[in-house]
């Protein structure tokens, strides 16, 4: 009997523990489903909305006027105002990086701009990038970014849903991972650059709806895509390589049938992990921060459908293991960030979408 | 009684056209993975469209009846209204519910929830589907009848 009592009070004291691990913070809310995050170095952060405001945030306040409301907006379905990145080099160009779909309901895609951050303005728009051929589907834009240590620009672009096999074809820019240097032009040393049988600016193909981009410390290339009812991958990217999406999948279609009866084949890249049934993969980060040193290294995936955050940890470039976190929000969770003061921060998917800030319980 | 048959009918009619736009649609899929280069077996076939049947199980055979429905309705209508001979105008209807449903559904909710029917020719082999799903429906009703 006492045993059994210590036993108790040990599990007590263990959940407890694991209880105060972290508290969750409101910074900012009553966002239109935001998207994305970007940390400025004064400690201000801008926010995208997919509703199509770009927001900032000043000393832990949401400043009601939106910075900018860009112009050929498309907002329907998964589209709107997308991504946000800084240039590596912002704090002297104040510079970034800006995706968000464009067009009309029959004829729609992906577009990525650079722009130049004056004050509470957008100046110097460029366009770098516009995904082609268009579609006429309001799904899978993709729309993710992430800078290369050698300064080139990752994009990933959806496969438009009714497209699917055109993923597998690289005369199109549909499921596809585009590098691009930050001026428009196509790096020479892309796997495709002589353009002789696929689009230069293709860096890797096979994808459906890739919405997680990062560069980790040591600089690998990782990507999250969307599966359908089932088989959300984690890949790590090599350029050249067919990530399969839709040869081969551990999905099947919402219907119910399948999109491939196969799940590995030839010159196709295996997913690092999958997910089955779906979580849902919103976007991801590495935290690399000090405020959790347990958590150094690991990957946080944000997971809409599964209303949580998956974390990551990582050994050799292979999952260790996995811990479903956040769940007692009972949200959506669209993107998780670690912010530069090491904090996470995580953006929550509705209309009156929030930005959360977890930090240490102690 | 007469409602009872009309209704099996009903049923038998569905129930072929699922299990052709069923195994239709895995074809169709299957050609699209050959194009990638993979090798497809028979027994791979064979698995594949046992597999979608049960898949689909759910979804096709619903919205079959839904469309059908209405469609029938309205082919009836049109017979009495106008006259002529029944297979055709079940034909006619049957030919052109699946379409008619699925692009309606690909404009409210964006993309084609069953994926055969994606490109011209595939909606047009689904749209066959359905011919020979009001051919038959026609073809029982008149038997009935003559019974």
């Amino acid at each position: 009997m006492t045993i059994i009592f210590r036993l108790c009070l040990l599990f007590l004291l263990v959940s407890s523990a694991q209880a105060e691990e972290y508290k969750i913070e409101t910074v900012a809310e009553g966002l239109s489903h935001p998207w994305a995050i970007a940390f400025l170095q004064d400690g201000d952060m801008l926010v995208t909305e997919r509703s199509g405001q770009l927001r900032r945030i000043t000393n832990g306040e949401l400043e009601q006027e939106p910075i900018a409301k860009l112009p050929d907006l498309h907002i329907d379905g998964q589209g709107g105002l997308l991504d946000i990145i800084l240039d590596s080099e912002f704090s002297v160009n104040h510079r970034l990086y800006l995706s968000f779909s464009i067009g009309s309901k029959n004829a729609n895609a992906l577009r990525v701009i650079s722009a130049r951050l004056d004050g509470n303005k957008l100046e110097n728009i460029t366009t770098l990038f516009t995904a082609s051929p268009t579609k006429d589907t309001p799904h899978h834009f993709g729309g993710r970014l992430a800078l290369m240590p050698d300064s080139t620009l990752l994009i990933t672009v959806g496969e438009g849903f009714d497209y699917r096999e055109r993923a597998q074809s690289l005369d199109n820019h549909f499921g596809k991972l585009i590098r691009i240097n930050k001026d428009g032009t196509v790096p020479a040393d892309n796997p495709f650059a002589d353009g002789e049988d696929a689009l230069p600016e293709i860096w890797t193909y096979g994808h459906r709806n890739p919405q997680g981009l990062l560069v980790s410390a040591d600089g690998t290339v990782w990507l999250h895509e969307h599966g359908p009812r089932g088989g959300d991958e984690l890949n790590r990217i090599e350029p050249g390589k067919n990530y399969g999406w839709p040869a081969i999948t551990h999905g099947v279609d919402y219907s119910g049938a399948y999109v491939s009866p196969f799940t590995e084949a030839e010159d196709m890249e295996q997913p690092v992990t999958y997910w089955s049934p779906s979580i849902a993969p919103g976007g991801f980060c590495e935290y690399r921060g000090d405020l959790f040193p347990e958590w150094k290294g690991n990957l946080f995936v944000a997971a809409l459908a599964e209303k949580s955050v998956r974390r990551l940890v990582m050994e050799n470039g292979k999952v260790k293991s996995q811990e479903t976190m956040f769940t007692e929000l009972d949200q959506r969770i669209r993107e998780v960030r670690a912010g530069p003061d090491g904090y996470l921060y995580l953006l929550t998917d509705s209309d009156e979408g929030k930005i959360l800030r977890i930090s240490p319980a102690n | 009684m007469k409602l009872l048959k009309t209704m099996l009918y009903f049923i038998v009619a569905v129930l072929a056209t699922f299990l052709l736009a069923s195994i239709v649609g895995t074809q169709l899929v299957l050609a699209d993975i050959q194009g990638f280069g993979l090798l497809v077996s028979s027994s791979d076939r064979v698995a594949a469209t046992m597999h979608d049947i049960a898949g689909l199980a759910t979804m096709l055979p619903i919205l079959i009846s839904v469309t059908f429905l209405l469609a029938f309705i309205i082919a009836e209508s049109g017979r009495r209204i106008m006259a002529g001979k029944r297979t055709y105008w079940y034909m006619a209807a049957g030919l052109a519910s699946l379409p008619a449903a699925l692009t309606l559904i690909k404009t409210l909710m964006g993309g084609t929830v069953f994926a055969a029917a994606r490109t011209d020719s595939g909606m047009l082999l689904i749209a066959f589907c359905g011919l020979i799903g009001g051919w038959l429906f026609a073809r029982l009703v008149n038997r009935g009848k003559a019974e």
